[in-house]
């Protein structure tokens, strides 16, 4: 069976995509925007001062409570999208209600910027009250790693685990992890992916468009992807979206900025490269998120245009430039 | 009793370079010197002011003295990342990889980065956000707040051009990324990682753990039955990583060996420990597991050791349930009583003392331990430093959101 795939060792199998953006929410809603690709931006509902961004790509109809079984005190809207994503992501598996082994499934997720919204919160109150007046219950959601700890305890994830914070490499970095705890047989699930949410501190923090690029749009979202073992998807019947095959972190430079994709492509001893999917571009830039985001949106293009062609994700630390740390992704179809 | 022998993994790591800024003193030897003396390093704090928060004793870095040209940088980055630059300069000269590893030098692709840390450049988030709520916020202080700056710096400093991540797992972060530089080592990606915890003290974060009342009113007593919680401190540890046999190959001199870790979360809760620590006993059994080293040859342990309430029992509980009765013959240190807590640093700097432990055979007392309690009830080593066969070490951390990690070091054959 797994000679006539020809799967090879570094292969892993999608068997679950979350994806939340602003051009939908879960695998159809996101699946159907992107073969009308029309891009879904504009002024926010949510936020009141966004400065010079006045056009961005919001999760518009979000509610985190659409996706929990339980109502939460508190929660940053990093951390609803997390745990949304990877509701959405493990019922698409067909592993939501199943019986996993908690420490066979494992979690690993990439953020630029964490909370910043509980971040703003906190020491808004700490500048402007004292040191006393702050939250201890917003601070403990103002850690970069709570999106994940929270998901971990919400979907009772005692497997191996990781937090990156990378700029917008954070989710290939998990991604990186995750292939690794599959390989060496740590774990049988990985929830992997990113995140990061529109706020005022993000937007009036930027770059002003003129330097990071005239048709820069600033995004939020999450995606989380259920990985597992070709053979353990096979064993179970699970639809298998796609593979996602080597990748590569590392550091491009002016005069390689296509460092990474040279190094990936040799990994996988592939000659001519592979194709560069070309990001849809509809849904902003979503920092921490871009890179998972991507990956879903490419499997979708190949599960719409099926080839056996390997397809690659690029991605850069900061939106404006192509130097710093970068990482790519191979992802081919499952089909 | 005849002891298993250990199998010998194909894509061996060493340690090969140290560096550590800490309230100590801003190289690795202060620490080292410091920690075996019992000294403790705990000052007034006098960064901010500490009105509000339960203890103004913290471990703070003086006199800090730092030149962006230094390292061929054409702004100068937040306090944070200048610990870590220059914890980085002493790795790399220390590891006698300066003239290869230095900014201007053409970038070594078999050279990355794994760092670590909870708050990012936290000054420059309070600077930005001071800026935000009198409507004049500055970009600058966004970027040098922005996690991933402190990559882009330390390999530009460094000509570092291999792999690179960074991992923010609270106070279990720089733990983590010894563990994933190791990983990344033995898969062949790269021939040598830098590995780097930092972070610093700033008002939010501080004041967030004074009102979790982590922050004790009283001393830090790591496992002592008079303890009432923590103090923090900033710094930053940097651990020069390479393969074995690129190591040989260039006559380095080589700390320990790195056999495997393991990061998880407790699945319980964002503050509170799990009952009987559950969480870290499987951090502990995993990077035992990984390493191919049975627990009950493990000898010594750098404990996370807070000194808050239910930590340090959940802790001796963890190490109790894993070694069994060889829990009682290894050594278990907590250095947070003599350095504090050193927050995204603490877990790079307790990885490094425990390599040097391994390297002298000697481990430095948990100082300021005053009254034992029956629930913690290990050899803590609390009557000074003490020479010690180690041939197998663990350093341990855990952090705010129920995170863990652990690496297992040991001594080269």
């Amino acid at each position: 069976m797994m000679d006539r795939i020809r799967l090879h060792d570094y292969e892993l199998a999608v068997t679950g995509i979350g994806p939340i953006c602003s051009i939908g929410i879960g695998r159809d809603d996101f699946a159907a925007s992107m073969v009308e690709r029309l891009p879904a931006v504009g002024p926010s509902e949510r936020l009141g001062d966004t400065g010079v961004y006045t056009d961005v790509a919001e999760c518009w109809d979000f509610v985190v409570e659409d996706y929990l079984s339980s109502k939460k005190t508190y929660l940053d809207r990093c951390s609803e999208l997390v745990l949304a994503a990877c509701a959405l992501a493990l019922e698409d598996a067909r592993l939501a209600g199943t019986q996993i082994d908690p420490t066979r499934l494992g979690l690993a997720l990439g953020s630029a910027f964490g909370c910043l919204d509980s971040m703003t919160n906190h020491t808004a109150r700490v500048q402007t009250k004292g040191l006393r007046f702050g939250s201890p219950m917003i601070f403990t959601h103002t850690m970069v790693n709570s999106p994940t700890a929270l998901a971990a305890i919400e979907y009772d994830v005692q497997g191996p685990l990781g937090t990156f914070a990378a700029g917008s490499i954070s989710a290939a970095c998990a991604l990186e992890f995750a292939a690794r705890r599959l390989r060496d047989g740590d774990a049988d699930f990985m929830l992997v992916g990113g995140c990061d949410a529109l706020s005022t501190a993000l937007l009036r923090g930027l770059p002003r468009p003129e330097q990071i690029g005239a048709d820069f749009v600033p995004g939020e979202g999450a995606a989380v992807l259920v990985l597992e073992r070709g053979e353990t998807a096979l064993n179970r019947g699970a639809a298998i979206h796609a593979y996602v095959g080597p990748m590569s972190l590392a550091v491009a430079s002016d005069a390689s900025p296509d460092a990474v994709l040279q190094k990936v492509a040799h990994r996988a001893n592939l000659m001519p490269f592979p194709d560069v999917f070309c990001s849809p571009g509809t849904y902003g830039h979503t920092f921490g998120a871009c890179m998972a985001l991507d990956l879903c949106a490419a499997i979708e293009q190949l599960r719409s245009q099926p080839g056996s062609d390997w397809l690659a994700i690029v991605g850069y630390s900061a939106p404006a430039s192509r130097t710093g740390p970068s990482a790519a992704v191979l992802v081919r179809s499952g089909t | 009793m005849m002891k298993m022998k250990r199998p010998i993994p194909e894509n061996r790591i060493v340690v090969t370079g140290l560096g550590a800024v800490t309230p100590f003193g801003p190289t690795c030897d202060a620490l080292w010197q410091g920690l075996l003396s019992g000294q403790r390093a705990l000052s007034e704090l006098t960064k901010f002011d500490p009105t509000g928060l339960r203890n103004t004793k913290a471990g703070q870095i003086h006199d800090w003295q730092f030149a962006a040209a230094d390292f061929s940088l054409e702004r100068t980055p937040d306090e944070a990342v200048q610990f870590l630059l220059v914890a980085a300069a002493e790795a790399i000269s220390d590891a006698g990889l300066s003239k290869q590893l230095q900014s201007g030098a053409p970038a070594h692709p078999q050279a990355g980065t794994v760092l670590a840390t909870n708050f990012g450049g936290g000054a420059s988030w309070e600077e930005y956000m001071s800026g935000l709520l009198d409507k004049r916020p500055s970009p600058d202080h966004f970027a040098d707040f922005s996690f991933h700056t402190a990559i882009s710096d330390l390999c530009h400093a460094f000509a570092l051009g291999g792999p690179c991540s960074q991992l923010s797992m609270a106070c279990a972060s720089g733990t983590a990324a010894i563990g994933l530089a190791a990983e990344m080592i033995r898969d062949g990606q790269v021939e040598m990682i830098l590995v780097g915890g930092y972070d610093e003290l700033a008002p939010s974060p501080l004041s967030g753990l004074s009102l979790l009342r982590t922050i004790t009113d009283d001393d830090l007593r790591p496992f002592s039955a008079n303890r009432s919680g923590t103090l923090f401190g900033e710094g930053a540890g940097v651990l020069l990583l390479e393969s074995l046999e690129h190591a040989r190959k260039r006559g380095a001199r080589c700390y320990c060996e790195v056999f495997g870790a393991w990061q998880n979360n407790n699945a319980y809760h964002l503050t509170a420990p799990d009952a009987g620590g559950a969480g870290m006993a499987r951090v502990l059994a995993g990077a035992l597991h990984k390493a191919g080293v049975p627990a009950d040859q493990l000898q010594h342990i750098n404990a996370h050791g807070t000194g808050t309430e239910y930590h340090d029992v959940a802790e001796t509980e963890a190490i109790k349930s894993v070694l069994g009765a060889a829990a009682y013959d290894a050594t278990v240190v907590s250095i947070k009583g003599a350095l504090s807590h050193l927050m995204g640093a603490a877990g790079a700097v307790e990885g490094l003392v425990a390599a040097l432990s391994i390297y002298h055979q000697k481990v430095p007392p948990t100082t300021n331990y005053s009254e034992p309690d029956p629930a913690c009830d290990l050899d803590y080593v609390t009557e000074g430093c003490r020479d010690q066969n180690i041939q197998y070490a663990a350093s341990i951390s855990a952090g705010i959101g129920g995170d863990n990690s652990c690496v297992i070091l040991g001594r080269l054959d």
